[in-house]
């Protein structure tokens, strides 16, 4: 069964059909690829799976349970996690309270925290932990103090990635995560993915606008145009299919890399 | 020492001396204290919701009335006195605070900060209004005593010096805990916040019923401290005006500036006796200086201080990037 499926999921603002019956489904233990040129309705179906956008039709089940109903922080508690398009970090705190933060699911009776009874000690010792563990894994280790709005750009995206993590997702939502970084930080950011999926086991959702991340980490892709499904396959069929490089039409296909 | 070390350390010897202070002072001034503590209980509860949350209240001195009341009206029917006042006192105010929490959940910014002085307004009102509250006239409490026992003005500087140091605790218990954690999450980025599972609407709710209990505590403190609540001080909006004021100048999200703060708006009118309405315009001009030339306040400005004093740099970070921002912290 599928880990995520939206069904013929609208989504009008105004006038403008930004969703118009999109279809998707994302098969568990896959990087699954959601691409199409700008505009097509990428973010707009991701937050809708984030629950951070109310669809007007349609259905989208994870794990065989009704989305519909919830909001954004309910997304969490499930086991999605997401990043997005543009870094969103909690900027005057430092890496650790980010990646802590990304553990809020997980912080137990919030009572037992806020009176630092022994329980909530207990959890919390823990957390931080983890959160060490975390912040190792994505190279963190020596700006764990720092407040992450001093940080490089290509560290900022780790640290988005790791609070993410956090919280130990089974399905990780990446909105453009290449977006603003150069080669190296491309292929440093694919590394990364493919070790989250392989090593941890996480499904990722990937929605991309650069077809050479697509190429290098999807298993599968989906592409929408116009808020529509125009094509869905592996990343080498797709790229050649001809409704695909008609809506690429005065873009680059091919990785410029 | 680390810098928390450093914060430990002052804080305790702060503590010690505040203990020790009654035993070489006149009576007059630890009453004088004891009333400084009444605003530093209420600015830390402000700063809880506007410093850490990032939720601007300019109504707090509503809750402040309403500690004040609650407990000036079971003194006059029940016989109560301080503790009682200050449980029923918290709680209401703690209602009451979840209640406004609730209705201003879609506001942000100036909104916000306009909604709650109406609520400041709202409860002078009805102070004004309803006769049970006795207007300009007040109501007077009698002399204060705990579990039975009298205090005079040495005994009461102790009862605040407790509360004070409680609702410190708890703060500061808060505030570095998962809760306080999600309440910051809040205030740096809401979208953030709610991709991380933090329920926006229940954490503002509380955090503004946490807040308003807090300051609710300096106001049953007050009350019974000047043993008599009249509309002359509940009736308008200054009350909340101190209190922001207290946190803006004192700085933000720091528990320490919450008293720094609160002692400016305290002391300053204080001292300048027969030109305490020139107090007014100093606040104005501290608040322009501060959020203009050290938005983190004065406990910034001395955290920057005292890192100098140890001989560091105000950040001992390698890359810096957006050298732009400044930190709340
Ligand atoms: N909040 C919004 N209000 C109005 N139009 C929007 C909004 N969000 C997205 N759109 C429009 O919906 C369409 C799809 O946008 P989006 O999902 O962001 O595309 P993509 O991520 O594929 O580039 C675009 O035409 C965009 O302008
Ligand atoms: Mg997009």
């Amino acid at each position: 069964m599928d880990l995520l499926s939206a069904r013929g999921v609208h989504v009008h603002f105004g006038g403008l059909r930004a969703l118009d019956g999109v279809d998707l489904s994302v098969p568990p233990g896959s990087i699954y690829g959601l691409i199409g040129p700008n505009g097509a309705g990428k973010t707009t179906l991701f937050n809708c799976i984030s629950r951070f956008q109310p669809y007007s039709a349609g259905a989208i089940h994870y794990r065989g349970r009704d989305l519909g109903a919830l909001g954004p922080h309910d997304a969490m508690g499930l086991g999605m996690a997401r990043t997005f398009q543009n870094i969103n970090l909690f900027r005057s705190r430092s890496t650790l309270d980010n990646i802590l933060i990304g553990m809020h699911a997980r912080l137990g009776n919030p009572l037992a925290a806020m009176l630092s009874l022994p329980s909530g000690r207990r959890r919390e010792g823990a957390l931080r932990g983890r959160a060490r563990q975390m912040a190792e894994m994505f190279g963190l280790t020596d700006v764990l103090d720092q407040q992450v709005v001093h940080l490089p750009f290509g560290y900022q995206k780790r640290v988005e990635l790791a609070r993410a993590l956090a919280s130990e997702p089974t399905l990780l939502l990446l909105d453009e995560p290449v977006a603003g970084c150069n080669e190296e930080e491309t292929r440093e950011l694919c590394e990364i993915v493919r070790a989250i999926n392989r090593d941890l086991n996480v499904t990722v959702l990937v929605v991309e606008h650069d077809m050479s991340l697509v190429r290098a980490i999807c298993d599968e892709v989906t592409v929408l145009d116009f808020g529509r499904n125009i094509a869905r396959g592996a990343p080498v069929e797709i790229l050649n299919h001809p409704a695909v490089v008609e809506a690429y039409l005065g873009e680059t296909v091919a990785p410029h890399a | 020492m680390s810098e928390r070390g450093w914060q430990i350390t002052l804080t305790f010897l702060a503590f010690g001396a505040l203990l020790a202070l009654p035993a070489a002072i006149p009576s007059f001034y630890a009453s004088l204290l004891a009333f400084m503590f009444t605003y530093v209980i209420a600015a830390v509860g402000v700063n809880l919701l506007t410093g850490y949350t990032g939720l601007v209240t300019v109504g707090h001195g509503g809750f402040f009335a309403i500690g004040a009341y609650t407990t000036a009206l079971m003194a006059k029917h029940l016989g109560t006195s301080v503790v009682p006042g200050l449980v029923a006192g918290t709680v209401l105010a703690g209602i009451v605070g979840f209640g406004l929490g609730i209705i201003c959940l879609r506001l942000g910014g100036a909104f916000l900060a306009i909604a709650t002085l109406g609520f400041a307004l709202a409860v002078g009102a009805v102070l004004n209004n309803w006769s049970i509250f006795e207007g300009r006239e007040g109501i007077q409490l009698g002399k204060n005593s705990v579990a039975g026992l009298g205090i005079k003005d040495v005994g009461f500087y102790y009862v605040g010096l407790a509360v004070m140091a409680i609702v410190m605790l708890a703060s500061w218990s808060i505030i570095r805990s998962g809760v306080g954690r999600a309440f910051v999450a809040m205030r740096d980025s809401e979208r953030a916040a709610e991709a991380m599972g933090i329920n926006l609407r229940l954490y503002k709710t509380v955090a503004f019923a946490i807040s308003a209990a807090m300051t609710a505590a300096g106001g049953v403190l007050f009350a019974h401290h000047n043993r008599y609540v009249s509309t002359e001080t509940f009736g308008d909006t200054w009350l909340s005006v101190d209190f922001l004021t207290a946190v803006v100048v004192g700085g933000q999200a720091s528990l320490f500036g919450s008293a720094l703060g609160a002692a400016f708006v305290v002391m300053v009118p204080y001292y300048l006796g027969e030109l305490r309405d020139f107090a007014y315009v100093l606040n104005g001009v501290a608040l322009i200086a501060v959020l203009v030339f050290a938005p983190d306040g004065m406990a910034g400005v001395l955290a920057r201080l005292l890192r100098r004093v140890l001989g560091r740099t105000a950040r001992e970070v390698a890359p810096v990037v957006d050298p732009v921002s400044v930190g709340r912290g």
